[in-house]
């Protein structure tokens, strides 16, 4: 093996290694980690996978058969390592990131002044419901996300979108840049919807849980939201879940004490 | 007339293999670590280069095909015409489409030898291309002559660039050059 092919076999090796340090690394600290979604998980490990082959192939024919790049064979290992591995690559990346798009860090990364809604939620002490669905895990993750963009691929699309814009605004306010249409943002910020939060959200995971329809035999038997016409107030606006349930967020004179 | 074509491509394809390369690190470190920075370098930078990546390679692809196709020309000679004569400077090489041509040596007319005659598929012109010599012998066709040229630069990149034709010419020179 030429002094070429080892340097490139052995950059492979230690990129793979470090990767894979990073991907398969078990929990530490004590705490117990739910299971990985298998199926993310396993497009990460095809993402990275195809990531590596299609590297390898590029830099074994730029690298190793740069004499000979016009060949035939050099040209279908480029066009595999450029244009077919790839668009998978791409794909997956993008489904896997976009995933983890949706959680808490993420959307507070850039939602900073949001400092009081994020740490009331994750103090154990609060009784607020965003504090409440926290603690009790009622939701596992991305728990920004699923309160506050609307369900299904449109509801999706929309706060990427949004957010997209959001960063365009952020960053050409931070750069100074104004000739840009929509450029930089002023205060005060305001809802995008201005009746207020969709409370048909909450219905998406509650609506049919046996406490909101109160079945027959439950154990422990509440208000039938349905036969008490609660469902139909919620879906006119005529009602809120927290006119009865409490503040999903600290009020505004409590979030500063936060 | 023929068209000589260089291949000035393989800056292109390393560039290509460069933005390739970096849009699918961004690519990997989105999926990785997925922030607000990453997402922009996905977004606005690595998914671009992956793309681009794709239409400089498509586009090398495409004028290389184009200019090989170009490099290549059709030629017809009568009967008895001369294609080229020994000593003269060798620019191109030959392949019969159709026809037959006579290899001489020595003088023409009454001294001349004739070597071999080279049918339809066979090629000549190649032996004084690959030692960079003038044409070691005379060429003349001895039917009704059809001939595809390739000018010396572009047989020159073949011939470096697909190990098969350099096999299958080095062994015809071999065998020529072991019946002289």
């Amino acid at each position: 093996m030429s002094k070429k092919a080892r340097y490139v076999v052995g950059f492979g090796l230690v990129l793979v290694i470090s990767l894979a340090e990073i991907l398969f690394a078990q929990a530490e600290g004590g705490r117990w980690q739910p299971t990985e979604d298998p199926t993310l998980l396993w497009a990460s490990r095809g993402g990275l996978v195809l990531m590596v082959i299609a590297a390898g192939l590029i830099l074994f024919t730029l690298l190793l058969r740069k004499d000979r790049l016009m060949e035939s064979a050099s040209k279908w290992m480029l066009f595999l390592g450029l244009c077919i591995l790839p668009l998978p690559v791409v794909i997956l990346s993008g489904a896997i990131g976009m995933e983890g798009s949706k959680e808490v860090e993420f959307c507070h990364s850039c939602h900073l002044p949001m400092d009081p809604f994020v740490n009331d939620m994750q103090d154990p002490a609060s009784e607020n419901l965003a504090a409440l669905h926290y603690k009790n895990r009622y939701m596992q993750n991305a728990h920004c996300w699923k309160c506050h963009s609307d369900y299904g691929i449109g509801g999706t699309v929309e706060a990427k979108t949004n957010g997209m814009l959001h960063m365009y605004k952020y960053t050409t306010d931070q750069l100074g840049i104004e000739f840009l249409p929509g450029a930089g943002w002023h205060a005060p910020i305001e809802l995008y919807n201005p009746d207020g939060y969709n409370w048909t959200i909450c219905l998406e995971c509650h609506g049919d849980s046996a406490k909101f329809i109160q079945v027959e035999g439950a154990e422990e038997p509440g208000m039938d939201h349905v036969e008490e016409g609660v469902l139909e107030m919620i879906e006119s606006g005529e009602a809120t879940c927290t006119d009865c349930h409490g503040m999903a967020h600290p009020e505004r004179e409590e979030r500063s004490t936060k | 007339m023929t068209v000589a074509v260089a291949y000035p491509y393989k800056k292109h394809l390393i560039f290509a293999g460069v933005l390739g390369l970096v849009g699918q690190a961004t690519a990997l470190a989105f999926m990785l670590a997925p922030s607000p920075f990453t997402t922009v370098g996905f977004i606005g930078g690595g998914v671009m280069l992956i793309l681009l990546a794709i239409v400089v390679f498509g586009y090398v692809t495409f004028q290389d095909n184009k200019a090989r196709t170009e490099s290549v020309t059709e030629k017809t000679y009568a009967p008895g015409e001369i294609i080229f004569r020994r000593g003269d400077t060798a620019d191109c090489l030959y392949v019969i489409n159709a026809g037959e041509v006579e290899v001489i040596q020595g003088g023409e007319g009454e001294n001349e030898t004739i070597l071999a005659r080279l049918g339809e598929g066979e090629c000549f012109g190649e032996m004084a291309l690959l030692s960079n010599a003038p044409r070691n012998a005379t060429i003349r066709a001895a039917t009704d002559l059809e001939v595809l040229t390739i000018h010396r630069d572009d047989f020159m990149s073949l011939h470096s660039s697909i190990p098969a034709l350099r096999q299958s010419l080095d062994e015809a020179m071999e065998r020529r050059t072991a019946k002289e």
